[in-house]
């Protein structure tokens, strides 16, 4: 049998592509645990560089993805994660239909965006925030305006600053990752009130479980009284199911109904809405993870304290430490010793490195391999 | 995230056929013209347009199309030819060819060596299962800057911001940096005002500039896109005299908080000046490599990640290897080194190379655009008459993610080169660049 080869006319290919599709670069994700060791010569990765959560899902939620009973794989799962709403609603006084659920955070983004933007419009957030804000907007064709943070804060006033009639939505991230930086309920109401509800004010809350500060908001709280507030919560960090890829945000119903018409059903498997159901119970341990990194924390700054390095360690699991060598250079060196941190050119913090603070022994491994380095430079 | 900004293109699709040369021919002179090059540039690359579908229609089996696609860059004009054909003998492109007339070959050579000349620059590309895709570039002319009058440097500003510079300050901040540095520590662009602006304007240049509270300039920062994965960085340059290492620092981070969310992995600075803040960048050369006590000599070229390296696959011939393995320990650098070279298999006759010659510097750069069986002597050739046009540097640029390119490897040593450096993603992969030995 013959085969005829189809060649790709470049050059026609192209011109279906639009502009701002041309312009944008795919996200390239790390590889694969066994191919960076590989690579990196190392026998052993302590990863450091996604501020997962060392400890693990809560009990019930690793008994449910133990149990999992393969047929079920068959099945397709709720489509809207109707019981995790449910569940979520009495949680936080809420009505189901004031969730939506997605295939992690950063779906949920997506669909804020695609629901309230179109050509022309643009969103405001941090220059120097979780990334994924201002990437969806641009590879959605929307420009995304970037206030610099002030004092490793977001700027309300400089935000405030920025928003024009095409402005839509206004992105806080709370804590600042990965600043650890946040603002307090008073502050997100001031700001809130000067918005006016005029845009979306889209806050952020990927790591609120892991705040003790008693002048933290609690962004659900304050739906009822500002219905352009939109929250985003996920059950990768606190709650360590990052592999099963499941975020919900919650906002007033009308809002949260215009959301949806842009929202992909049956995106979120089935084992992760169970998983994510039972985790929800398990006040033990939020305590438990709180404990570990705050012990994790206050052992890590002593130590970049004796090693003379300025570090910025806010509110979340990991801190940030300004080394005197290239971000992405120390990445390569700590790699070597099986030690993987996230360098910070990429977050507009050359120089710096941000860690994932975690389990003793794996704060010990990284102390160990920064002074090796630092002795070596 | 953009590199820079898309080119405006003009497309034609015609039959190869000796009676649609001169449709080829006038299609790029128009375009060309419309696409803001002047008659004569314009003539230029309709000529080498012409030769070339000439010589294709001549060597076509069976009539098919060609593509030509005519765009504007920031400050050039090109014209893309996509042929339906594999294969070419394209050796009257390199710059060494000569044409023997008395043949049906050499005749037909003969086209292709006006295409060549009458262009600035050019390049090809192929890949497996698709066309073959010839590029002729035809720089837009600019004057060069006038050196008759000095600026003055400003005293040390105690504040400052930094900002896009307009055209207007463009050519301010490139008189401050002719007249303030040595030529070795700018690029070429930078003696010619009007095209660092257009360059600006298409993306292809960034400037920042420190300006003081009453509009003084006081330092500024330059960088510019090689490719789609590198950004080639210029500066810090500091006009006081005594310099501001925080304004240094101020603009590095201005310069990698811009780059920082695009589609680069890597910045490099291979003309560091006095004024780059330190921990910033590392050193891509090796030590040996240091020229000290010489102002006017860049130091060791630099390069930062802009991404997590995660190792890939480089190709090499084995000559090289062990010099290979020696950098990417001294950089960190995971890779995957395989071996590269002719096993016997049946080369093409001809090789092409493209040269790359900075005057100014005395510096020519090679690198191959097509492999063959004469590369040895066509390397050897293209070193003698840049040896004769009085080039003080030879350097070759090996692009380690295509394996053919490890074939000029044994011609390159025997010729006295050595590799020098690895440059990180400048290429399809790194690039190794050799340079000739001066006592070779």
């Amino acid at each position: 049998m013959k085969m005829n080869v189809a060649c790709i006319d470049k050059m026609a290919i192209d011109r279906l592509v639009p502009d701002h599709i041309k312009c944008f670069e795919a996200y390239i994700p790390s590889k694969p645990d066994d191919v960076l060791m590989k690579m990196a010569g190392c026998s052993r990765l302590l990863r450091m560089n996604n501020n997962e959560n060392p400890l693990g899902p809560p009990p019930a939620a690793r008994k449910i993805i133990e149990t999992y009973p393969p047929p079920r794989a068959s099945v397709y799962p709720s489509g809207d994660a109707y019981h995790l709403r449910c569940k979520l609603a009495d949680i936080f006084g809420l009505h189901p239909e004031q969730f939506l659920v997605g295939n992690g955070a950063n779906e949920v983004i997506a669909f804020v965006i695609k629901a309230f933007c179109q050509e022309g419009d643009n969103i405001v957030t941090a220059d120097k925030t979780f990334a994924v804000y201002e990437w969806v907007a641009t590879f959605s064709g929307f420009e995304a305006r970037l206030v610099p943070l002030k004092d490793f804060a977001f700027d309300d006033a400089g935000m405030l600053g920025r928003i024009d009639e095409r402005t839509k939505i206004l992105f806080v991230c709370n804590p600042n990752n990965p600043t650890g930086t946040y603002w307090s309920e008073e502050r997100l109401r001031r700001f809130l009130d000067r918005v006016g509800g005029r845009q979306i004010v889209v806050v952020d809350e990927a790591y609120c479980e892991f705040v003790e500060q008693p002048d933290f908001p609690d962004g659900l709280g304050l739906i009822a009284e500002y219905p352009n507030l939109v929250v985003f919560r996920t059950f990768s960090k606190m709650y360590a199911l990052a592999g099963l890829r499941i975020g919900y945000l919650a906002g007033d119903r009308d809002v949260v109904d215009i959301i949806r018409r842009t929202c992909v059903v049956y995106s979120v498997n089935g084992l992760a809405q169970e998983a994510a159901l039972k985790a929800l119970d398990d006040h033990e341990h939020i305590l438990a993870t709180r404990a570990l990194v705050r012990d994790a924390k206050s052992m890590l700054i002593r130590e970049l304290d004796h090693l003379g390095l300025t570090h910025v360690s806010g509110e979340g699991n990991f801190l940030m430490v300004r080394l005197p060598m290239s971000d992405t250079l120390a990445y390569r060196k700590l790699m070597t010793h099986g030690v993987m941190v996230r360098s910070m050119a990429g977050f507009r913090f050359p120089n710096w490195i941000r860690i994932t603070v975690g389990l003793p022994d794996a704060m010990q491994a990284l102390v160990e391999a920064l002074a090796e380095m630092l002795n070596h430079d | 995230m953009t590199p820079k900004k898309e080119n405006r293109s003009i497309v034609m699709k015609m039959p190869v056929a000796e009676a649609f040369i001169s449709l080829a021919a006038a299609f790029v002179n128009q375009a060309a013209e419309g696409l803001g090059l002047d008659g004569e540039g314009a003539d230029a690359l309709s000529l080498a347009t012409e030769e070339v579908i000439a010589y294709l229609a001549r060597m076509a089996q069976a009539e098919q199309d060609v593509e030509i696609c005519c765009s504007a860059g920031s400050c050039f004009i090109e014209t893309k030819i996509s042929l339906p054909v594999r294969e070419l003998q394209l050796h009257a492109f390199n710059m060494t060819a000569r044409v023997n007339a008395d043949d049906d070959a050499g005749l037909d050579q003969m086209g292709l060596l006006i295409a060549s000349r009458m262009t600035d620059r050019f390049h090809i590309t192929r890949s497996a299962g698709q066309r073959l895709v010839l590029t002729l570039i035809k720089e837009l002319p600019y004057p060069e800057i006038k050196r008759d009058t000095t600026s003055l440097a400003p005293i040390k500003l105690s504040q400052y911001t930094l900002q896009a510079a307009d055209a207007a300050h463009i050519k301010w901040f490139l008189r401050l940096v002719t007249q303030c540095y040595p030529d070795a520590l700018f690029p070429l662009d930078f003696r010619y005002p009007g095209k660092v602006v257009d360059m600006a304007a298409g993306g292809d240049y960034h400037i920042v500039a420190a300006k003081g509270p009453a509009g003084e300039l006081g330092g500024g920062i330059a960088w510019r896109w090689e490719g789609r994965k590198t950004v080639e960085l210029f500066g810090p340059y500091i006009f006081q005299e005594h310099g501001d290492p925080q304004m240094a620092r101020d603009l590095m981070d201005r310069c990698i908080g811009h780059v920082a969310r695009t589609s680069a992995l890597a910045l490099i600075n291979r003309m560091p000046t006095p004024d780059l803040p330190e921990g910033y960048l590392e050193a891509l050369e090796p030590k040996q490599n240091d020229i000290s006590g010489d102002d006017s000599r860049p130091a060791r070229a630099r390069f930062r990640m802009m991404v997590e390296e995660t190792g890939e696959v480089v190709w090499a011939h084995p000559d090289v290897v062990d010099f290979l393995q020696s950098e990417y320990r001294r950089l960190v650098f995971p890779r995957d080194i395989q071996t590269a070279g002719s096993d016997g298999e049946a080369d093409e006759p001809f090789s092409v190379l493209s040269a790359e010659i900075d005057r100014r510097l005395a510096v020519a750069t090679l690198r191959p655009i097509w492999p063959g069986a004469d590369n040895a002597k066509n390397m050897a050739a293209h070193v003698e008459l840049l040896r004769r046009e009085a080039m003080a540097t030879l350097l070759f640029e090996m692009d380690l993610g295509r394996p053919w390119q490890a074939g000029f490897t044994p011609g390159l040593i025997a010729l006295g080169f050595y590799p020098r450096m690895i440059l990180p993603h400048a290429g399809s992969a790194d690039l190794l660049i050799f340079q000739l030995r001066t006592d070779a």
